[in-house]
């Protein structure tokens, strides 16, 4: 590029001018800079909240793999629980809850950073409800409750006097108000067995290899299926709408390089006659535009990126019994920024961008008007 | 004086808007223009003095004939080739200045010689020394917004030389000034262009402006037909 096209680029784009240029030259932008914004917002959303999902069915549903009879062969972190259910009595309600017997290995730092526990389980009558519970139940940590467990093997009930030990909460609705953890002694149910293979590394081979050993095992992904499923069709979904809104922003930015072009057709007339050539006006202007739109998008994509760490606070405030609606959803969770897909919604904005620009400027006629 | 720019047997007509045949707008026409010198044409409106102009500046192709720029054919020129012509060898004034109205009077000026490759420091430099010699040494920061026609058409004509080309290209330089202005810059087109032996090729409907050119000529009936110097 000349010192001379980048020279006038510079200028279009705002150097040395006056703010009421600026505005009118990127006005025309809103659009772009209203739709990336929310875009980005709900993108990194969707994705923050799936993947904190799946993690917390994975961390405190039925561990990577869940096996019904115990392993002697894995070298994986293995943790012995029981699964039973029971009905709390607080001060004025009750609440069913599911009950996971555990040993206190089972609190590994991964869980703890999932459950954000507050105290500990304690050997005896000692039970760890979920903030969301104990609102429910009118009761707070160290207060006594009486569970009446629910023994599915003798099929009877047995009421048991039990301490409040320790507070958890996910942001997850779905399991604060259910789960809840009692020592595995106090459940008279078969054991199970929750492997926990580190994050991310994949179940599928462990999961032949327990097979093969004839154990009956399960993978959480079957056992939560319809939740998984139900989160991964919400993140593709949200890809192709963010891909088609992409495309269609990419359009808008047709509107500005006709806008551009319309309002500046006579300097581009003067350019060429004083030696520029199309190729290079029609590299100046698609510099000039795709400038404008992608700084546009980049402000915009910024400032969803900004919203969406602050989405997560106001969220994380908001309580599931005030709103029910959000039981269904995880409200605590940290960001995690989907690179592909912020990738893919730019390079539609781009590519768009770049041809519907192509196509506008071939009607640019030379200076003869001029004259 | 050497030939510099020909036209050759040239023929422009155009398609009618309901295809029922061609509007022919101008016939056969030879014309040559010799280095320095000023040559006006002159004509009514739509007697297609402005397609004449376009044509001999390689603006628009002619429907038949040649145009020659020191005796070399132009008609195969590609549009890159075209525009290093017109940057090195053209200049161009309008009865409507056609300033960058986002920049300065000073950048107006110096950016013909940025196209052609010149550092900036160096063009500006240049741009001020044009300004200061057609009397705008006071204006060089104003924005074409910011100034008169008559200083706007100064600054245009300063544009125009900048680059040293051999021809300029004026249509109707003074046609938007009021007299006393059209006479300041029909004053100084001449004397630049005579200073630094630059051809002008220009239009006008002024007979004044046009006799005090080395020639004149009418385009009438689709013909050109040179006019005597009175």
């Amino acid at each position: 590029m000349t010192s001379a096209m980048k020279f006038y680029i510079k200028r279009k784009l705002g150097e040395k001018q006056k703010a009421s240029y600026i505005l009118s030259a990127y006005l025309p932008t809103l659009l772009i800079f209203i739709v990336l914004l929310l875009l980005v917002f709900i993108t990194v959303i969707v994705y923050s909240m799936g993947l904190q999902t799946t993690e917390i069915v994975e961390v405190l549903g039925s561990g990577s793999i869940l096996s019904y009879q115990k392993s002697t062969t894995t070298e994986a972190e293995v943790f012995e629980v029981k699964e039973g259910q029971g009905l709390g009595y607080g001060t004025e309600e009750t609440l069913l809850l599911n009950l996971k017997g555990v040993d206190e290995e089972f609190f590994t730092p991964r869980k703890l950073k999932v459950l954000s526990l507050e105290g500990a389980l304690k050997e005896g009558r000692s039970i760890i409800l979920s903030k969301l519970q104990a609102d429910k139940l009118n009761l707070k940590l160290g207060d006594k409750i009486v569970v009446a467990l629910y023994e599915s093997n003798k099929a009877r009930v047995r009421p048991v006097y039990c301490e409040i030990t320790g507070l958890y909460s996910t942001g997850y609705g779905e399991f604060d108000l259910n789960l809840a953890y009692v020592p595995r002694s106090l459940l008279t149910e078969e054991s199970q067995y929750e492997i926990l293979l580190p994050y991310g590394v994949d179940n599928t081979s462990l999961y032949k290899e327990l097979s093969l050993e004839g154990l009956l095992v399960e993978r959480y992904q079957v056992l939560y299926k319809g939740l998984l499923d139900n989160i991964l069709l919400s993140v593709r979904l949200i890809n192709l709408i963010v891909v088609i809104i992409a495309f269609a922003a990419g359009f808008f930015a047709l509107n500005i390089a006709t806008e551009y072009i319309s309002r500046d057709k006579k300097a581009i007339k003067s350019l060429y006659l004083m030696g520029f050539s199309n190729r290079e006006v029609t590299v100046v202007y698609q510099n000039l535009s795709l400038s404008v739109t992608m700084i546009s998008a980049f402000l915009g994509g910024l400032i969803g990126l900004l919203l969406s760490f602050l989405a997560v606070n106001v969220l994380g405030s908001l309580n599931p019994l005030t709103f029910p609606v959000l039981t269904n959803y995880v409200t605590n969770f940290s960001i995690r920024i989907p690179y592909l897909s912020l990738a893919l919604i730019y390079l539609a904005l781009l590519l768009v961008s770049y041809f519907s620009l192509y196509f506008s400027l071939r009607g640019v006629g030379r200076g003869r008007s001029l004259l | 004086m050497s030939n510099l720019l020909q036209l050759d047997k040239i023929e422009k007509a155009f398609s009618c808007p309901n295809k029922t045949g061609h509007l022919v707008i101008l016939d056969n026409i030879d014309f040559v223009l010799n280095k320095g010198e000023a040559v006006a044409i002159q004509g009514k409106s739509g007697s297609g003095k402005s397609t004449f102009l376009s044509i001999a500046a390689l603006l628009e192709p002619p429907t038949v004939g040649r145009v020659l720029y020191h005796g070399e054919p132009c008609e195969k020129l590609s549009d890159k080739a075209l525009a290093k012509l017109r940057s090195n060898s053209m200049g161009f004034v309008f009865q409507n200045s056609y300033l960058l109205e986002d920049f300065s009077a000073l950048e107006n000026v110096a950016f013909p010689l940025l196209i052609k490759g010149e550092k900036k420091a160096v063009a500006m430099a240049k741009a001020k020394e044009l300004l200061a010699e057609v009397g705008l040494d006071e204006r060089f920061e104003h924005r074409p917004s910011e100034l008169s026609g008559g200083e706007r058409q100064r600054v245009a004509i300063s544009r125009a030389m900048i680059a040293r080309p051999e021809i300029i290209f004026a249509d109707e330089p003074t046609g938007a000034l009021d007299e006393e202005s059209a006479s300041l810059i029909e004053d100084l087109l001449l004397s630049v262009t005579k200073t630094h032996g630059q051809a002008l090729l220009l239009v006008t409907h002024n007979p004044l402006f046009a006799a005090r050119c080395d020639k004149t000529y009418r385009l009438e009936n689709k013909k050109l037909r040179e006019m005597e110097v009175l």
